[in-house]
């Protein structure tokens, strides 16, 4: 199948700004919502972001046709990326994330569902690295099973898995969110 | 059973999909991303040109078999000046000091 961002990539190689820019344009928006939710820090998943077009242009002189689909490689390089983010932040602030936060409904139905967000938002940060991937992936960015699993670099058996063990924590985590 | 875990199931749907969008793009990084573009393509002008004199020593060769023929034949020139004898310089440089100092003799 042909991918509909080589002829973007190996015009960006050639030192095609407007094809860089319209790579960027493509892509930004998902690999930032990504590393968002991955990272949930703002300022860090847009280093992430750039991070991981900066090997997107290093590699595009070279880049060979047919060998990925760019927007799978972008996706699991932002992953990486990630990856090497939370690994180099103190463990407690990952304890921190991981803790859910109370949703009792308030006075304002505004401040309720803000609450809700934090408190689901919470529960996904403290999930396991790649579990928390493939929920992000299969839910947030409508990945299907065979291009999350490609991004993650596993089967879809293995991801089925990672989804499956992801659930079950969020179920049990947002339990008291059930009536809300 | 089956009935439960699929309501539970759904429950999670529904409370996922209460996540709200994240915001969009910060025009900021979109400048920072291409910004890092511009520094890359500028490091390739000097690639594409020794790409370019590849290809007019050796067209359609592979890189390394240009720089290897030039490599082999520094070393061949290198080991020729270094070994090979020069005698042929000698006699000449004689003759240069003969006619020399014949010609401060007539002064």
């Amino acid at each position: 199948m042909l991918d509909p961002d080589a002829d973007l990539v190996a015009r960006a190689g050639r030192g095609d700004r407007a094809a860089a820019e319209a790579l960027m344009t493509r892509h930004i928006g998902r690999m930032l919502a990504l590393a968002r939710r991955m990272l949930t820090d703002a300022a860090e998943a847009e280093d992430a972001v750039q991070d991981a077009f900066i090997q997107l242009w290093t590699h595009a002189v070279r880049w060979e046709p047919g060998r990925a689909k760019i927007g799978t490689w972008l996706y699991r390089v932002t992953l990486n990326k990630c990856y090497d983010r939370l690994r180099r932040r103190p463990t407690a602030r990952l304890e921190e994330a991981a803790e859910v936060p109370d949703a009792a409904p308030g006075p304002d139905a505004h401040l309720q569902d803000a609450a809700i967000s934090a408190a689901i938002e919470a529960a996904l940060a403290g999930l396991p690295e790649r579990q928390r991937a493939a929920i992000q992936l299969c839910h947030f960015q409508d990945c299907g099973n065979i291009e999350a699993a490609e991004i993650l670099g596993v089967s879809v058996e293995a991801l089925e898995s990672l989804l499956a063990r992801g659930r079950r924590t969020l179920r049990s985590k947002l339990e008291h969110l059930r009536d809300g | 059973m089956t009935t439960n875990h699929q309501d539970k199931d759904d429950v999670l749907d529904r409370l996922l999909s209460r996540v709200p969008a994240p915001p969009a793009v910060p025009q900021a990084l979109e400048r920072r991303v291409l910004a890092g573009y511009d520094r890359i393509a500028a490091r390739w002008t000097l690639t594409r040109l020794l790409d370019r004199l590849a290809d007019a020593v050796w067209p359609d060769a592979p890189f390394w078999q240009p720089a290897c023929a030039m490599a082999a034949a520094i070393v061949i020139g290198l080991g020729v000046a270094a070994f090979a004898p020069l005698d042929a310089a000698a006699p000449a440089d004689e003759n240069q000091t003969f006619a020399d100092s014949t010609l401060s003799l007539d002064i």
